[in-house]
């Protein structure tokens, strides 16, 4: 029998599968032999989970019933992915942390992201921006780079 | 406006409209009522009224028998007016009752997660 949920929970390296209707061979009686409410009432609880209502679920249109399975899955893929971002940042902590411990004397210490990872792509405004300060950043390097080159020659010429 | 793919059926007797269709409870309480679903095959031939009955439970719940009868009948008549129509096997096909097993299958399977949906609509 085909499960809608698929698998989901994770413990180790291997994926388990929620429980859910008991498979064929768990059955005393076949799959065609089960009577429709028994299934029904197995599958409710496991709609309920995954946010349809009671009363959806009995009174309601079946054929809504993937799009819940569909929010779901999709939930479950935000939540996995917001469970490694944050594994992300618990190792820039860990990483920050012990190689400032470790460092030698003087070194540079390296900081924890001032800001958040960035998730969206970035606005064309933004890009704009980006490009805008680079070119100002390079700008303002080689007037300082100018300037330090005037200062030593002006010194050479004095001396 | 409706947004469901769901197969009902939709007619007009004695100047009222009837739609019929299948919902979680209906099906649970026809089983309770002693109908084996689960021997749908066997239920189609046997006692296809009966799922004909089951399936004003959703909207109609409080429609007499005598007329829910009587419109089976006169269900049945017009399909019987028209031109047979035969399966692969060479059996005449019953488009009423057939419907109905389709819709009691169509629910399952939306249910157990498959793509079970015909994409079809039964209108009288």
């Amino acid at each position: 029998m085909e499960r809608p949920f698929g698998k989901l929970r994770m413990e180790g390296n291997e994926v388990e599968e929620l429980p859910y209707l008991p498979s064929e061979e768990d059955s005393s009686k076949p799959e065609s032999e089960t009577p429709i409410s028994d299934m029904l009432d197995k599958l409710c609880p496991y709609y309920m989970m995954i946010g349809v209502s009671y009363d959806e679920f009995w009174h309601g249109d079946y054929t809504h019933l993937k799009y819940y399975v569909e929010k779901y899955k999709l939930e479950t893929e935000r939540r996995n992915h917001e469970l490694w971002l944050q594994g992300l940042y618990n190792y820039d902590a860990l990483t920050t942390v012990i190689s400032n411990a470790l460092a030698k004397k003087g070194a540079t210490p390296k900081k924890y992201p001032e800001k958040p990872y960035r998730l969206t792509e970035k606005t064309e405004e933004e890009k704009e921006e980006e490009k805008k300060n680079m070119v100002e950043n390079f700008r303002a390097q080689l007037m300082a780079l100018d300037r330090r080159f005037s200062q030593k020659h002006s010194k050479e010429q004095g001396g | 406006m409706q947004n469901s793919n769901k197969t009902r059926i939709e007619f007009d007797y004695g100047g009222k409209h009837y739609k019929l269709e299948y919902t979680a409870a209906t099906l649970k309480k026809m089983e309770r009522s002693g109908v084996k679903l689960a021997k749908l095959d066997d239920m189609i031939f046997s006692a296809p009224e009966i799922l004909f009955r089951g399936a004003f439970y959703a909207n109609h719940p409080t429609e007499n028998p005598a007329t829910i009868h009587e419109i089976f009948k006169a269900l049945k008549r017009t399909a019987d007016d028209e031109e047979p129509k035969y399966d692969e096997d060479g059996n005449e096909v019953d488009e009423l009752v057939t419907a109905l097993g389709s819709m009691i299958e169509e629910a399952v399977n939306e249910w157990k997660g498959r793509s079970g949906n015909s994409g079809w609509k039964v209108t009288r």
